[in-house]
């Protein structure tokens, strides 16, 4: 049911409105409960209003408004999030930035572009692709993410293994502090801390990042990519630490298990070799030279760890075509379940095998079907807990088998998230993963950027409730 | 305790790191950290009468997975131990493998350029966690040293470049690679700077992937240098295409470098401060003669600015510059102090004017004040303050030496 707007929102939205104009500023009902979700539909919550502004001014004018009037904000892309981060559970006012989406300033010989954060993750290489250039990090939904819910969540994607995530390639940003200055917050180049790393992954609770400056990478002159089967996902993940450990830096080494190469024979005819357990999919890029020799050392050790079959693309439609496995994956899983959840935990690559007896384990025990599909080179899985009805009991398995998951990630030495965030959703666990006095010194941190505590509240730091407590609140999950 | 004689603490665990920063912190006795007392850094003249804090006992391997290329370590461990582990995984860490008597806490907190950052990135960029103590005497712990981790606020990676006035590193967890199969370099001589600046340039815009490239300079001798790491087919191609984009220019013959000579170019090239230091060390009253600076400005604005800059300049330069890292390292020496004290204002001025420059060593008034040694502060500087609010209140750390006093 709506609330009923405060005093203290009717009078922020009034200046707002008389600030940024009237256009910018929503608060009926059907303009707002676009934005009571991310990509994931564990987190809902309605914002009581929602607002467009098109500057860094802007911004600032929004933000000074909130703290006059104590109404709490919280900055949004392209909603693409998986964690919650950029929902308004506190209620409050949340600043769409998605439409200040321009190109600000691009250097083809400094490899720099300077963009707004509105702009969308693949418009950056589209942008520079004329040049020979191209941007990194790549997450699965770079077709509608942006760049500043990039820098909120230090995104990554299976091209990083090589070149690194967000805060890699960060050269500078602009933000707007929870104070309501904007500031141009400068990269190592000025004498001074490592703002930038503080920034990227901080989830908007230290501030609105109005401009991002990118590093870009020159596209490399050959690329290889080769799909390999292998009987199990525990052969192909021993492939992956060899491959690793052999020297060989592939830029993506991405995996896909039995339940995973099932879907996508049967959504889309996909064919792979009879008794294929996992599927590996390789690319490594570099100058032509050697490249020849790389692209064998790489089947060589694929063979010598048991593959199946070794594809290697002949051209850019075969690069393509093996590609679709991958891409295709999730899409493949639609067919097979109405619903799924996608897991986001890390573990040390050697523990990948024992991990996922744990994930097959804990699923069948929450009577749940698992699929993975996920970045092998770096550790990081996604398990996604496959289901067909959203009653409440199966959400509250679903939740619970991935708070399993991510505990036992933790047991073997991993991390909470590699690149989906904390947001709502791993909150409580905080505490696992960092001791008391780490805790402290965000908190510290936190209170230093945003005193009065209005720049997304209720977001990455622990409140001491109970993770199923937070999650169970959730209508329902992802499909 | 003699206040002209400030003590020196030696902790030899992260708990007695803690305990010194918590007696310092109780009696208000500001604290200056020396890692291993190798690279004093710039800074400027320390306020009251600070204590040091050498952390070369805290050395020692918590956990190294050569499976899963990752290790953790206390932080006053010696680069050279690191190094020696790690080559017997046949492994490494590229950001700091030519340097050698350094701590690895020194070496992130000075966020020291090393010789293969074009190549392999800051130490910044394969740093996976850290436990620190701030300025409460606390040790703040994390867990999960993987390679991808958005959990938390990165506070391992926060006090990169901070210079110790944040807090201490007490462990770092570090991602390492496998050594690479071959290393190789080229030198060429070129006719001036203005030329190697444009060559550098050239070679950027092609395909080729240096680990280095650096423009050398020093009277009557420009050089330009730059070396391939990798699979033995990949470093052989690659110093075959590098050579015809080199010949037009190129003064005498382009000589390859290999095994020990390029070993040894790599570890002059990974510490600036030392080699540059060096090649004035036999002139007389060092201190008062000589100067080091370094530069960070885009590599246009570097080709545009130095060649005129030196040559203005009428007292001998030696220069390492790494256009495509937008770096540069200045050495200058003076015959006696009062030329440097007469020349070096209007130098500084002048590059101030389009780079950021920070005197790493100067005659003692050229760099006393912060302002001198760092520069202005810089446009996010209440955002760096608010940031040593939080994890320094009382101000512990450094006693004002860094930019802007903090």
């Amino acid at each position: 049911m709506p609330r009923a707007p405060s005093p203290a929102l009717t009078a922020c939205l009034d200046a707002l409105r008389t600030q940024l104009g009237a256009a910018a500023v929503h608060d009926d009902a059907d303009s707002i409960l676009v934005y009571e979700s991310d990509g994931s539909r564990l987190h809902d919550a309605v914002p009581e209003a929602v607002v467009f502004p098109r500057s860094a001014a802007q911004v600032a004018q929004v933000v000074r408004a909130c703290v006059r009037h104590g109404v709490p904000y919280v900055g949004r892309g392209a909603g693409t999030g998986l964690s919650g981060g950029a929902m308004a559970h506190d209620g409050g006012v949340v600043v769409a930035l998605n439409r200040m989406n321009k190109v600000l300033r691009f250097d083809a010989a400094e490899r720099r572009i300077r963009v707004e954060p509105g702009v969308r993750n693949l418009d950056v290489t589209r942008h520079v692709a004329p040049h020979g250039l191209y941007y990194a990090p790549d997450p699965s939904s770079q077709a509608a993410c942006t760049i500043g819910g990039n820098v909120a969540h230090n995104s990554g994607g299976p091209h990083t293994l090589k070149d690194g995530v967000t805060v890699n390639h960060l050269l500078g940003v602009q933000v707007v502090t929870p104070q309501g200055e904007i500031v141009e917050v400068g990269g190592d180049e000025r004498p001074g801390y490592d703002l930038l790393a503080l920034l990227a992954g901080s989830e908007g609770t230290l501030g609105l990042v109005t401009a991002a400056e990118l590093k870009l990478l020159r596209t490399r002159e050959s690329v290889r990519t080769l799909l390999v089967a292998y009987p199990s996902v525990e052969h192909a993940c021993e492939a992956v630490s060899a491959i690793i450990g052999s020297g060989l830096l592939p830029c993506a080494l991405e995996l896909l298990d039995v339940e995973v190469v099932d879907a996508l024979t049967a959504a889309f005819g996909l064919e792979f070799p009879d008794g294929a357990g996992a599927l590996l999919l390789i690319e490594t890029d570099g100058p032509l030279a050697g490249m020849k020799t790389e692209a064998k050392r790489i089947e060589a050790v694929c063979k010598e760890h048991g593959a199946l079959s070794v594809r290697l693309a002949a051209d850019d439609a075969e690069r393509a075509q093996l590609w679709k496995a991958r891409k295709q994956a999730f899409g493949a899983l639609g067919r097979i379940a109405r619903h799924y959840s996608t897991q986001d935990g890390v573990i040390p690559r050697t523990r990948l095998p024992e991990m996922l007896r744990h994930v097959r384990e804990i699923a069948a025990r929450h009577e749940l079907r698992v699929a993975n599909v996920f970045h092998a080179g770096d550790g990081n899985l996604h398990p996604c807990l496959l289901y067909d009805d959203e009653s409440a009991d199966t959400t509250a398995r679903v939740v619970a088998a991935g708070q399993e998951i991510l505990a036992r990630c933790l047991e073997l030495g991993g991390t909470l998230s590699g690149e989906h965030g904390v947001g709502i959703e791993k909150r409580e666990a905080m505490a696992q993963l960092f001791d008391a006095t780490a805790l402290e010194v965000f908190t510290n941190l936190r209170a230093a950027f945003d005193p009065t505590g209005l720049c997304n509240p209720g977001k990455v730091l622990p409140l001491g409730r109970g993770c199923g407590e937070v999650l169970a609140a959730g209508k329902q999950v992802s499909s | 305790m003699n206040a002209h004689t400030p003590p020196t603490w030696r902790p030899e665990s992260v708990d007695e790191l803690a305990a010194c920063v918590r007696d310092a912190a109780a009696n208000a006795q500001p604290v200056v950290i020396a890692g291993r007392g190798t690279r004093p850094g710039p800074a400027a003249l320390a306020q009251g009468n600070p204590a040091r804090l050498a952390l070369d006992g805290l050395d020692g391997v918590l956990r190294h997975s050569p499976g899963d290329l990752s290790l953790r370590v206390f932080a006053g461990l010696r680069l050279a131990d690191l190094d020696a582990l790690l080559a017997e995984h046949d492994q490494w860490f590229p950001s700091a493998a030519y340097r050698g008597a350094g701590s690895l806490g020194g070496l992130l907190a000075s966020n020291a350029e090393g010789a293969l950052q074009l190549g392999y990135g800051r130490a910044r960029e394969h740093l996976l966690g850290a436990s620190c103590v701030h300025g409460s005497g606390e040790v703040a712990r994390s867990r999960g040293d993987v390679v991808k981790n958005v959990a938390g606020y990165d506070v391992a990676r926060l006090l990169v470049g901070s210079h110790g006035t944040l807090g201490a590193y007490a462990e770092v967890a570090l991602r390492v690679f496998p050594r690479p199969q071959r290393s190789a370099s080229l030198r060429v001589e070129l006719a001036d700077l203005a030329t190697a600046f444009t060559v550098a340039r050239h070679l950027r815009a092609t395909q080729l992937e240096p680990v280095f490239l650096n423009v050398l300079a020093e009277p009557d001798l420009v050089e330009l240098v730059l070396g391939f790491d990798g699979l033995k087919a990949r470093v052989k191609g690659q110093l075959k295409a590098a050579r015809p984009l080199l010949v037009p220019h190129a003064t005498g013959s382009i000589e390859v470098l290999e095994d020990t000579s390029d070993h040894s170019l790599r570890a002059t090239l990974d510490d600036p401060v030392g080699t540059l230091g060096r090649a004035h060390a036999a002139a007389p009253r060092a201190a008062e003669s000589h100067a080091l600076l370094h530069l960070r400005a885009p590599a246009a604005v570097l080709a545009d600015l130095l060649p005129p800059a030196l040559r203005a300049l009428p007292l001998p330069v030696h220069l390492d510059a790494r256009p495509a890292l937008g770096s540069a390292w200045l050495g200058i020496h003076a015959d006696n102090s009062l030329s440097l004290r007469d020349e070096l204002p209007a130098l500084l001025t002048a590059l101030r004017r389009r780079a950021h420059v920070t005197v790493h060593n100067a005659p003692l008034a050229l760099r006393a004040t912060p302002e001198q040694v760092w520069g202005a502060p810089p446009a996010d500087f209440a955002l760096l303050q608010t940031v040593k609010q939080a994890l320094d209140p009382s101000g512990v750390f450094a006693a004002g030496r860094f930019v802007g006093g903090l």
